[in-house]
């Protein structure tokens, strides 16, 4: 069984304080190493603190060395022309092995609506391009709401900061939407796996650690003795992931 | 793999349970819950998922025992009697409906069902200190029970400062702070270090990171109990995290089952259920 993680983050955060914070790719490559995890999604949190232009630009650098990585871009709404413009983007994204958009709106502020992201929302739905949206950085899932409902088929990635039982939020996403995936890193709750499993089948569940501020293993762990099949916990544990990634066409 | 620096993480993974390594969950729940969807929330439901792990024993206080105070405990009773070698109680203890005769009569009736009490002040925005409680820290500190306490860093009720009032007047009691008062890691290390009854839970604390590591850094893992909030958060999740930390295996053993059969070793039905869990083979 493959593990392809679609939450790590890195870097070095000027206001948090966590007990042991993991400030290199280097750093994430070695724990992977010591899990298991073949491969993972991972942005660099200067792209909230310090902003899109300058955490994007460190991400790309690193992926250089690790080809088992794919980074995760942080958009800001093109009207101010701080990152790539649109019609430049997928080339550089291509480029530098960036396989979907984060948005950090608490941080970089501004506001999370289909019209001032009109363009980044009509090129994702067109090439398939995943928005990995964490509630974490500034955006509800009513915002999230939003989106969608003005871009059905946009790919979202979706993570609940939260370790509530939620599937009362997070199911009617799932089922009204085709292309939302949830995200495993804060869905922890028990037998959660295996009902979720027998009523909307297991395509739609990625594996998540939210590494450094969780461990990779506990969700590794929850996956792999779920009770389930076992070709649901291969695709949820990497295969899913690795398909959304499949259908992207850059 | 999940952490290839441990023999006993790697056979938890192969496995997802070991004989040799059972584990005593003392932090659980039971039953639907008004804020969230809890699939697995039935006591066969429970049992499924602590057998998968081999939990040998989980110490819970339904949502019904704690949210419904017209319900009681009766569910609660019922329960540990149908499977009494796989769960035991603790009596709730909800601050603006006490009864203590009636409850301390629950105690004295139903030895083999309570292991002691729980505490959830944060809901009933009632302190722990608060001497409306003190027939209950009595009972338990005079009866050497276990009492599991909803602690959370910021709180204004269940903090490490209403603990400590607590902690300095009744040495004999096992006070088992739930969840670590969350996010004042440092304060709940010293704590614990001052006060030998004071026993750190791991319930919402293994999503963090590197607690666990810090904690068995400062303080020991002698003093640690592992909990998951059952039917809230995957056993196999915090198994997994135990086994991701960076501590000995010594130490997960500790955690996982060592410090607590210590613990319960108190109270007369535990050598003959434990026996049958292979006794001091492990």
């Amino acid at each position: 069984m493959d593990f392809f993680d679609c939450h790590v983050s890195y870097g070095m955060d000027i206001a948090d304080s966590q007990l042991y914070p993991v400030h290199t790719i280097d750093r994430v490559h070695a724990e992977m190493k010591r899990a298991g995890v073949k491969n993972a999604v991972v942005w660099r949190i200067e792209s909230a603190g310090a902003g899109p232009p300058i955490g994007n630009a460190l991400l790309a650098e690193d992926l250089k060395k690790y080809d088992n990585m794919y980074g995760v871009w942080a958009l800001l709404p093109p009207h101010t022309h701080e990152i790539f413009e649109p019609d430049r983007m997928l080339d550089e994204m291509k480029k530098n092995r960036i396989i979907g958009w984060k948005l950090c709106p608490a941080a970089a502020r501004f506001m999370v609506r289909p019209f001032a992201l009109k363009p980044w929302l009509e090129l994702g739905v067109r090439h398939n391009i995943p928005f990995f949206i964490d509630t974490a950085h500034g955006t509800s899932l009513d915002a999230v709401a939003d989106l969608l409902e003005a871009y059905p088929e946009l790919t979202v990635v979706l993570t609940d900061a939260n370790v509530w039982p939620n599937d009362r939020n997070l199911r009617p996403f799932v089922a009204e939407f085709p292309n939302v995936y949830l995200d495993l890193s804060y869905c922890i709750t028990a037998g959660g796996l295996e009902s979720f499993v027998k009523e909307y089948g297991a395509s739609r569940l990625l594996y998540g650690s939210r590494f450094p501020y969780s461990y990779f293993g506990a969700n590794m762990m929850m996956i792999k003795h779920a009770d389930i099949d076992e070709e649901d916990k291969v695709s949820i544990a990497g295969g899913n992931m690795k398909r959304i990634i499949e259908v992207m066409n850059l | 793999m999940m952490n290839c620096n441990s023999q006993l993480a790697q056979r938890f993974w192969k496995y997802g349970r070991l004989e040799d390594c059972p584990v005593l969950d003392f932090h659980g729940h039971m039953g639907p819950l008004a804020g969230g969807y809890l699939p697995a929330c039935s006591p066969e439901d429970m049992l499924k998922i602590m057998d998968r792990a081999n939990v040998a024993m989980l110490c819970f206080c339904s949502h019904q025992a704690t949210m419904v105070p017209a319900a009681g405990t009766s569910g609660d009773i019922a329960v540990v009697q149908k499977y009494p070698e796989r769960f035991k109680a603790y009596h709730s203890v909800v601050s603006r409906h006490l009864d203590p005769e009636r409850d301390l009569a629950d105690m004295e009736q139903y030895p083999d069902v309570f292991v002691g009490f729980k505490f959830l002040a944060d809901y009933y925005k009632v302190p722990i200190s608060d001497k409306r409680h003190d027939p209950y820290w009595e009972y338990a500190d005079k009866h050497r029970l276990l009492v599991l306490v909803h602690t959370w860093g910021g709180s204004d009720y269940n903090c490490l400062r209403h603990a400590e009032e607590v902690l300095e007047r009744y040495p004999n009691l096992i006070f088992i702070a739930g969840h670590s008062f969350h996010g004042k890691w440092e304060g709940a290390v010293e704590l614990a270090a001052r006060y030998p009854n004071l026993y750190l839970e791991l319930t919402a604390v293994l999503d963090d990171r590197g607690v666990l590591d810090y904690f068995v850094d400062k303080l020991g893992s002698e003093r640690i109990l592992f909990g998951t909030d059952l039917p809230w958060f995957a056993t196999h999740h915090g198994i997994g995290a135990v086994m991701s930390a960076d501590i000995t295996d010594d130490d997960r053993r500790n955690i996982l089952y060592r410090n607590g059969k210590k613990l319960l070793e108190r109270f007369p039905w535990f050598e003959e259920f434990w026996n049958k869990y292979g006794g001091g083979a492990f």
